[in-house]
């Protein structure tokens, strides 16, 4: 037995645990702030810097300084800089692998900080697709009108005019319609063919012989001749016929080739930003791009903490097969007495700092396992009489208690908000400046699986605006003037949609304001290019439109002859000695013949 | 720079066999040898830093079995396992999602010991059942091949080319100054 055992061993183990013991405390700060930065920028995509991290036994909890994440966008900026983290972990849940946080202490919380040196990753490892989608930037990129009447011979230049296309096609169509009815009116029966009839009528006169036997040979040739007749009056008839349809087919397409002309002046208004719709909506023209972008923004924003939320999740049987973020394997849940996520905390104390001051509140329930807490993560903040501010409060919720209903939501309000200088355009061209204003707003927005609805409502008032367009012309002016003047203005967004295709709809007051400044100018402008553009369209489809109008005329002519044809089809056959021959049962009758 | 570490690596190697080659000549029984094989097979195979290793360490450092042979072994299965990653997901999924043994499985996830231990987790699961399952195999195997050697192929490799040569090579410098330690 003592060949078998080495009893200074369990010295040597004791001694080597305490070792590693030794070690793990030593490093375990460094690991800790290791492994906040590393998390951090997986889920961010760009840096997150910790000064330091302090962990501590007992009892056990951890307080981390000067947390910096990178706004992955502006990697010279931190979207979020908080000065410390502090919280009490419980240790036997520790032990079981679950961080439970009764009470978290979010301190100096900033937004928008400088860094000093740049934040950005070599390669944004933690970007999903869904944020890439957003980044493409599709929605800002609404086009303003020129208000200035382009040169129009030059515009149509690089035109193709539909109209043009038409009417020829229609002439092209007409044409082989005339060659194909003068084919047909060569196979019809002809006034020659109705002299060869009455001929034969005629002879059938002339050749009756007395008695019974020649009364009803009479009749007999009589009845074949009429037969005969009728066959080709038919002919002529149903050709008449199709000629009434297809005339009528073709007057459809003149009319439409009369009517291309006016279709491509409507359509080159509109493109060339020239049409009263177009103008329906200035604020939503001006307003809108710089509205989509901060839509986008805090849709980016959320598709980066969503993951926080949302476990990748598999089920296998009655046991729930988890991928963790960044292991080897992966771990398989069985069900707890106690039931208790991976990460909870339960509460947090959050204190922002504002240039206007400290708004302070409580985020409850942070847990990416809602659906084992029950509850939803919920956060509510408030302030009162701030540095340019009378109030603020900020409401919201995230619910994944059923993972396949996700629904978060989200209302801001705002009172008595000075609003300092702002941009409200950034077009080149059509910049629009806020001086300055008090604002009261409210934004109520609901994120419902993939369905956005948000609203936001706003009342300016005091507010000085300055619109130094870079466009020089009589509307330009005569909007930048309108805008300058406005003091107050009241203004409704809605954003409703998916979170990948969502239309942005935009009320105000300051639509009626500028419509009524533009309108009598642009009204005439838009005359004055509407007249040039008619005339120089009708300079080149004039010409051929008034062909269509004369090859139709030709058709006249077949169908009068197709008349002149029935006409001379249209003669007595029977009477007279004939008619007298044909048996009458006792009466005396003669034959009706359909013309 | 290039050449020192490349130098330094080498010499690790040289190092690494030299011992290798010092603990399968020496005296020592094969069954410590074999016995230190197992465990490194467990260590190595298995996650170093799961619970289970601190065991592990203690038998080895208790029972006297061949320290040399535990460090070499748990380095060459260590690098096996990268191979053999998948395999073992595959085995302790298996065994983690088996109807049979869900209640047992349960019960154990309930208790705070074996949450340390990470037994949920289907590459410690998977690479501790093929560790466990070959432990007993690999230790009369290995037994049996060391003692083969000795017979066998020790005297053989003593007389080949390969073994003159490598004598006047550096390698068998090391080769000596480890069996100097082990005389000292």
């Amino acid at each position: 037995m003592k060949k078998w055992i080495r009893t200074p061993g369990l010295a040597a183990f004791v001694g080597l645990t305490a070792l590693i013991g030794a070690v793990w405390y030593f490093f375990v700060d460094t690991w800790a702030e290791w492994a906040v930065e590393e998390t951090g920028a997986f889920f961010v995509g760009a840096k997150v810097d910790l000064a330091q991290a302090d962990v501590t036994f007992l009892p056990l909890g951890v307080t981390l300084s000067k947390l910096e994440v990178t706004n992955p966008d502006e990697p010279m900026e931190n979207a979020v800089e908080v000065r410390e983290i502090a919280f009490g972990l419980d240790a036997l849940n520790a032990l079981r692998r679950k961080a439970i946080i009764e009470e978290m202490a979010v301190e100096g919380v900033q937004f928008s900080t400088p860094r000093k040196t740049s934040g950005a990753l070599p390669q944004k490892a933690g970007e999903s697709s869904t944020i890439k989608e957003f980044a493409k930037d599709t929605a800002e990129k609404l086009e303003i009108p020129s208000f200035e009447v382009p040169d129009v011979k030059k515009l149509l230049e690089s035109e193709d005019l539909e109209s043009l296309k038409i009417v020829n096609s229609v002439k092209e169509q007409i044409e082989a319609e005339k060659t194909g009815w003068k084919k047909r009116l060569d196979e019809l029966p002809n006034k020659e063919t109705f002299e060869k009839y009455k001929k034969r009528a005629d002879e059938i006169k002339k050749g009756g012989k007395g008695g019974a036997a020649g009364a009803l040979a009479v009749a007999g040739d009589i009845q074949k001749l009429k037969a005969d007749i009728d066959k080709d009056l038919n002919a002529i008839k149903k050709a008449k016929s199709d000629l009434e349809n297809k005339v009528s087919e073709l007057q459809k397409l003149v009319k439409d080739a009369k009517d291309a002309p006016f279709k491509d002046i409507e359509r080159l208004k509109d493109k060339y930003g020239l049409s009263p719709k177009g103008i329906a909506n200035l604020t939503r023209i001006f307003l809108g791009p710089k509205i989509a972008h901060w839509t986008r923004q805090a849709l980016i924003w959320h598709a980066r903490l969503k993951p926080m939320l949302d476990k990748a999740k598999d089920k296998k049987g009655e046991v729930e097969v988890e991928k963790p973020a960044r292991a080897k394997g992966v771990d398989v849940k069985f069900a707890e007495k106690e039931p208790l996520p991976d990460f909870l905390v339960r509460k947090a104390g959050v204190s922002v700092e504002l240039e206007a001051g400290e708004f302070s509140g409580e985020i409850t329930d942070i847990t990416s396992d809602q659906p084992i807490l029950g509850r939803p993560l919920k956060l509510a903040f408030a302030a009162e009489k701030l540095k340019g501010m009378d109030a603020i409060t900020l409401n919201g919720s995230m619910n994944r208690v059923s993972p396949e209903k996700p629904k978060d939501n989200v209302r801001l309000e705002l009172k008595g908000y000075k609003l300092a200088s702002m941009s409200l355009s950034d077009s080149a061209d059509w910049p629009i400046q806020l001086e300055g204003a008090l604002t009261d707003a409210v934004l109520d927005g609901t994120l419902e699986g993939e369905n956005l609805n948000a609203t936001i409502k706003a009342n300016l008032r005091s507010l000085k605006l300055s619109a130094p367009f870079k466009k020089d012309n009589a509307v330009a002016k005569a909007i930048a003037s309108a805008l300058e003047g406005v003091n107050s203005f009241a203004l409704e967004a809605k954003v409703r949609g998916t979170l990948k295709q969502y239309d942005l709809e935009l009320k105000s007051d300051l639509d009626k304001i500028l419509q009524q400044a533009v309108d009598r100018l642009l009204g005439d402008l838009i005359a004055k290019f509407e007249k040039e553009l008619k005339d120089q369209i009708f300079a080149k489809v004039g010409g051929p439109l008034k062909e269509l109008d004369g090859l139709m005329g030709g058709f006249g002519g077949i169908g009068d002859e197709l008349s002149n044809r029935l006409k001379a089809g249209s003669f007595p056959v029977g009477g007279g000695a004939a008619n007298s021959l044909l048996p009458t049962g006792g009466k005396k009758s003669k034959i009706k013949l359909p013309f | 720079m290039g050449r020192p570490q490349e130098n330094r690596g080498r010499g690790s190697l040289l190092t690494a066999l030299a011992k290798l080659l010092k603990v399968l000549n020496s005296e020592t029984d094969p069954g410590q040898i074999s016995l230190a094989l197992c465990f490194s097979m467990v260590a190595g195979f298995t996650p170093f830093f799961a619970l289970h290793n601190l065991l592990v360490l203690l038998l080895v450092l208790v029972l006297r079995v061949n320290l040399s042979a535990f460090s070499l072994g748990t380095a060459a299965f260590s690098l096996l396992a990268f191979a053999l990653d998948p395999l073992f997901h595959q085995v302790g999924l298996a065994a983690l999602t088996a109807e049979g043994l869900r209640g047992l499985w349960t019960a154990l996830y309930n208790q705070t010991l074996w949450r340390v231990e990470r037994f949920n987790n289907s590459v410690v699961m998977g690479s501790l059942i093929v560790s466990i399952v070959l432990f007993v195999p690999a230790y009369f195997a290995s037994n049996v091949l060391i003692k083969k050697y000795r017979e066998n192929i020790l005297q053989w490799v003593q007389k080949t080319r390969l073994m003159t040569w490598l004598k006047a090579t550096k390698f068998y410098g090391i080769y000596e100054k480890v069996q100097g330690w082990r005389s000292s």
